[in-house]
């Protein structure tokens, strides 16, 4: 990267407050996720019968569950299957959603209606259901939940993308590219692609908090990743059957990690946007 | 000539804008004056700071924006120190503007009929039942043709030159003694562009009505103003009847900028270029902002800048003049 | 004069759906309607008229961005109208028809360089070449363009409006076309910028030994550069002959309301404003019948409802669409 890139990243991300809390809450994230069992005090998966259901404490900061695990290693471990889930999601998501509504912004006739019909059928069903539906068919695998999660959040994308595309089709720059020799594939390609970026990564990153919290839900409900892997949502759920009986800190301490994630995703988003955008690079 | 109270008096308007990179001085000590029934033009390019001023003298600048120094006085009133209330009073009953482009001026959402309602309800003290009324009769003033029908329209049914219409309608709607228009017809055809204009100036001598021209078009204000301020980097540096100005410019840059005007007599040869670009009005800034471009440029140009009367209302803010 | 550019009763004409109307009625807008015209090998010709006249549509015409609905382009003796669109990149004659834009903003990719710009052209039409050739021919053309060679490593959001038009021009004579075509160049640009741009069009074009087709609303800015030019109206060409011609001795009365509507600095005093009443006719289904000015002309007579004029000549090649000329 360029001195002048590195310096408006600087810029931006420290110009505001909360881009920058956003960002050094991201960067936490990532390095748990990354280094996630390294940095685990206990073993996730090991049980201690001796020590069950005891609250938070020096040894055990987040306590422990009903077969002993410590609490801060599972939510520690389980950071990093979230973020890939939410991750590989999105970005299959964005790929194929964006490819598709550029393609169906410029070509238009059958290109766009079948986009369209497609992204109008998704859109019919209650998302969360039609994920549900989707990996009950397919079958509980981390792979499922991800490929259900990028279905259900094609169509915001396919959408975004054509109508960028649709009114940098007209645009001068276009025109001239096509006056260069410019084929019709690598107009799209070349010029009309790349600029419709920008503004759908505002929306990349609030996805990714949605598609957390739905993975989050499908494991909640059973669907998907099965216990005993780590996921913040088989951990609510599991603390959920404990709350009533006094032991909050079973739900508590995933619920906290999840909503920490989501929240942090959704500040970036403005950040991440003026970080591309080669426009407000000033 | 008796010297009237002006109607209105800018007096060193300074103006100022927090950015990112820094504090833009947009505006440095501009002072001019309006009379009563005058219409007058400021003229300048891109950056000159016209539309600024046009924005301080309504009190609509930018939040980035702030207004260090000066006043303006309209019909006696500070208007800069105002408060918001005495300000928002004023504003389309005594003193109305109009924008560069109509379409994005009016509500897109709301008929244009009602818009012109809403002013004539606010300021016009017109009764609830007389409104409609009064607004098709201000729509056929401003020759819409047909404005019973099109007092129901949208502003996207409405052509360039239609909707300014509808907000020359809605400024002059309670007899302002002010009308600050900002570049009325850029963007407009040449056709549609003289017939606002003829439209404007009509009116505004029907009413006795003063206007205030801001564009980058010497020619339009040579056609429809009987002054013109110069304008370059947020400095008055020249102001005078129309023909005076024209006649014999004394700035140096008035000079280049009339000679950079196409028009008919002039070949491509004789057409002026002005060298240099505008100077960055957010580092330091010499006394005299055109100096550096200017080739009449000696050391004593960097003395502070006094504006001089050199001719009945004729001023120059330069010290070596033409 | 060897002819470069002939253009032989071009129309273009685009179906407008109305709301709510049953299928198979769908009326047609008639963008250009019958025009023709020829540019020769070195000549200016100018194009002028107001908004919604055709000219946009003409210019996406002659530059092979879309196709005609009637009517022969030739450019250089080869027929390039029957050619689509959407094939003419692969067209021998494609590097040889140019353009630059109106907008300076809105014609470069805010994702490339000025140097990214400018040599995509080239890379895609021109010799191939290494990079460092590339680099040299690139520079070479900001040069004549008076572009400082440090700026092409800019985007354009850091480049002035006259900077980025540089860019534009640089990047419409990489390949040395034989025809430019001037879409309102220098209307986005401030005075001071607007004369050095002139000039440099203007040089260029001796240098180069190109053909333009100078395309403005802006008549004094036409006056300077063009030998002819051609007026547009609602689709059709009322007038054409050469500047001083149509200029001086104006025989269509939209042009001499036109050229009564144009501003002059240093004319203090009002020149008598034809003043044009009412809006154009609607371009959709026009009646073929009835000049299309007819109804907002102060001269209109009887036959003016009835026939439509047709462009007779006045001596040489002034020519003007008007019953009463």
């Amino acid at each position: 990267m360029t001195a002048a890139a590195l310096r408006h990243a600087r810029y931006v991300v420290t110009e505001n407050p909360i881009t920058l809390a956003a960002f050094s809450m991201l960067l936490m994230l990532l390095l748990v996720a990354l280094l996630g069992p390294a940095l685990a005090p206990y073993d996730p998966l090991k049980s201690d019968t001796a020590s069950t259901l005891k609250p938070p404490s020096a040894r055990h900061w987040f306590g422990t569950d009903q077969l002993g695990r410590d609490m801060l290693s599972r939510v520690m471990v389980a950071t990093r299957l979230d973020m890939a889930i939410a991750f590989s999601a999105v970005a299959l998501s964005f790929a194929a959603g964006s490819l598709a509504g550029a393609c169906a912004g410029v070509f238009g006739g059958w290109t766009e209606r079948i986009v369209s019909r497609i992204s109008d059928t998704i859109m019919a069903f209650p998302l969360f259901v039609l994920a549900m539906g989707i990996v009950a068919a397919l079958g509980n695998s981390v792979f499922n939940v991800i490929l259900a999660t990028a279905v259900i959040n094609l169509p915001f994308y396919a959408r975004m993308a054509r109508a960028e595309a649709n009114v940098r089709r007209e645009a001068g720059f276009v025109e001239a590219a096509r006056l260069s020799g410019n084929g019709t594939m690598r107009v799209l390609a070349v010029h009309i692609y790349p600029n419709c970026l920008p503004p759908m990564m505002v929306q990349a990153s609030l996805n990714l908090g949605w598609a957390m919290l739905n993975a989050a839900g499908l494991a909640f409900i059973g669907l998907g990743v099965r216990p005993p892997t780590p996921e913040w949502g088989i951990l609510v759920a599991e603390g959920a059957s404990f709350i009533l009986s006094g032991e909050w800190w079973i739900a508590l301490f995933p619920g906290l990690a999840l909503m920490l994630a989501v929240f942090c995703f959704n500040l970036m988003g403005d950040g991440l946007r003026d970080l591309i955008d080669p426009r407000r690079r000033t | 000539m008796t010297a009237a109270a002006p109607l209105l008096s800018v007096e060193s308007l300074s103006v100022e804008f927090r950015t990112r990179d820094g504090l833009v001085k947009a505006l440095d000590r501009v002072s001019f004056e309006i009379r009563r029934g005058e219409t007058v033009g400021v003229v300048g390019e891109s950056g000159s700071g016209k539309s600024v001023t046009a924005f301080a003298i309504m009190r609509i600048l930018d939040p980035a924006a702030r207004i260090t120094g000066g006043r303006v006085a309209f019909d006696g009133v500070d208007l800069v120190a105002a408060r918001e209330s005495e300000l928002e009073a004023r504003r389309g009953r005594d003193l109305s503007m109009i924008f560069q482009n109509p379409r994005t001026a009016l509500n897109p959402i709301r008929q244009v009929g009602r818009q012109i309602g809403d002013v004539l309800l606010r300021h016009g003290g017109v009764k609830r039942g007389e409104v409609r009324r009064r607004a098709v009769e201000l729509l056929a003033q401003v020759q819409i043709p047909d404005p019973e029908r099109r007092y129901w329209a949208y502003p996207f049914e409405l052509s360039g030159g239609m909707c300014q219409r509808v907000m020359i309608a809605l400024a002059l709607a309670c007899g302002p003694a002010l009308l600050v228009a900002d570049e009325p017809t850029t963007g407009l055809d040449v056709t549609t562009q003289a017939a606002i204009m003829d439209l404007i100036d009509d009116l505004a001598r029907a009413t006795q009505m003063a206007t205030l021209l801001i564009t980058h078009d010497l020619g339009l204000a040579a056609l429809h103003c009987e002054r013109i301020v110069v304008m370059h980097a947020g400095h008055v540096v020249e102001s005078a009847p129309t023909a005076e100005l024209f006649a014999s410019p004394r700035h140096p840059y008035t000079a280049k900028l009339i000679a950079a005007t196409p028009g008919p007599g002039v070949s491509l040869d004789e057409l002026a270029a002005i060298p240099g670009g505008l100077p960055d009005l957010r580092g330091e800034l010499p006394a005299c902002r055109y100096s550096r471009r200017c080739e009449r440029y000696a050391p004593f140009c960097d003395e502070p800048l006094p504006l001089q009367e050199i001719g009945t209302r004729h001023t120059v803010a330069c010290w070596k003049p033409l | 004069m060897d002819t470069l550019l002939e253009v032989a009763s071009v129309s273009k004409r685009f179906p407008v759906t109305v709301k709510g109307a049953p299928r198979g009625s769908e009326r047609v807008l008639q963008a250009v309607d019958d025009v023709s015209f020829s540019i020769g090998r070195g000549e200016c010709v100018g194009l002028v008229g107001e908004s919604g006249c055709g000219k946009s549509t003409l210019v996406k015409l002659i530059t092979r961005l879309s196709d005609t609905s009637d009517g022969r382009i030739w450019f250089d003796g080869h027929d390039i109208g029957t050619v689509p669109a959407d094939r003419f990149a692969r067209m021998p004659q494609r590097p040889l028809i140019q353009m630059v834009f109106q907008d300076p903003g809105d014609s470069l990719n805010p994702r490339f360089t000025a140097f990214d710009t400018i040599a995509d052209p080239i890379r895609r039409l021109g010799r191939p070449a290494g990079a460092g050739e590339m680099t040299e021919r690139v520079n070479a053309l900001a040069d004549m363009v008076g572009l400082p060679r440090e700026l092409l490593g800019r985007y354009p959001h850091q480049l002035s409006g006259g900077q980025k038009q540089r860019v534009g021009i640089a990047r419409a004579v990489a390949l040395e076309p034989r025809l430019l075509v001037l879409d309102e160049p220098t209307s986005a640009l401030d005075v001071s910028v607007q004369a050095v741009i002139l000039k440099l069009l203007d040089r260029l074009r001796r240098r180069l030994g190109m053909s333009y087709l100078f395309v403005s609303h802006d008549l004094n800015v036409v006056r300077l550069l063009a030998d002819r030019v051609l007026v547009m109206y609602l689709g059709r060409i009322v007038e054409m002959g050469t500047v001083n011609e149509v200029f001086e001795r104006p025989r269509h009365p939209y042009t001499r309301a036109l050229l009564s509507c144009v501003p002059e600095p240093g004319a203090a005093g009002t020149g008598r404003r034809i003043r044009l009443s009412g809006e154009p006719r609607s371009p959709i289904d026009p009646d073929p019948n009835v000049c299309r000015f007819y109804g907002r002309c102060p001269d209109g007579i009887e036959r003016c409802a009835r026939e439509m004029p047709l462009l007779r000549s006045f001596g040489g090649a002034h020519l003007s669409a008007c019953h009463l000329a």
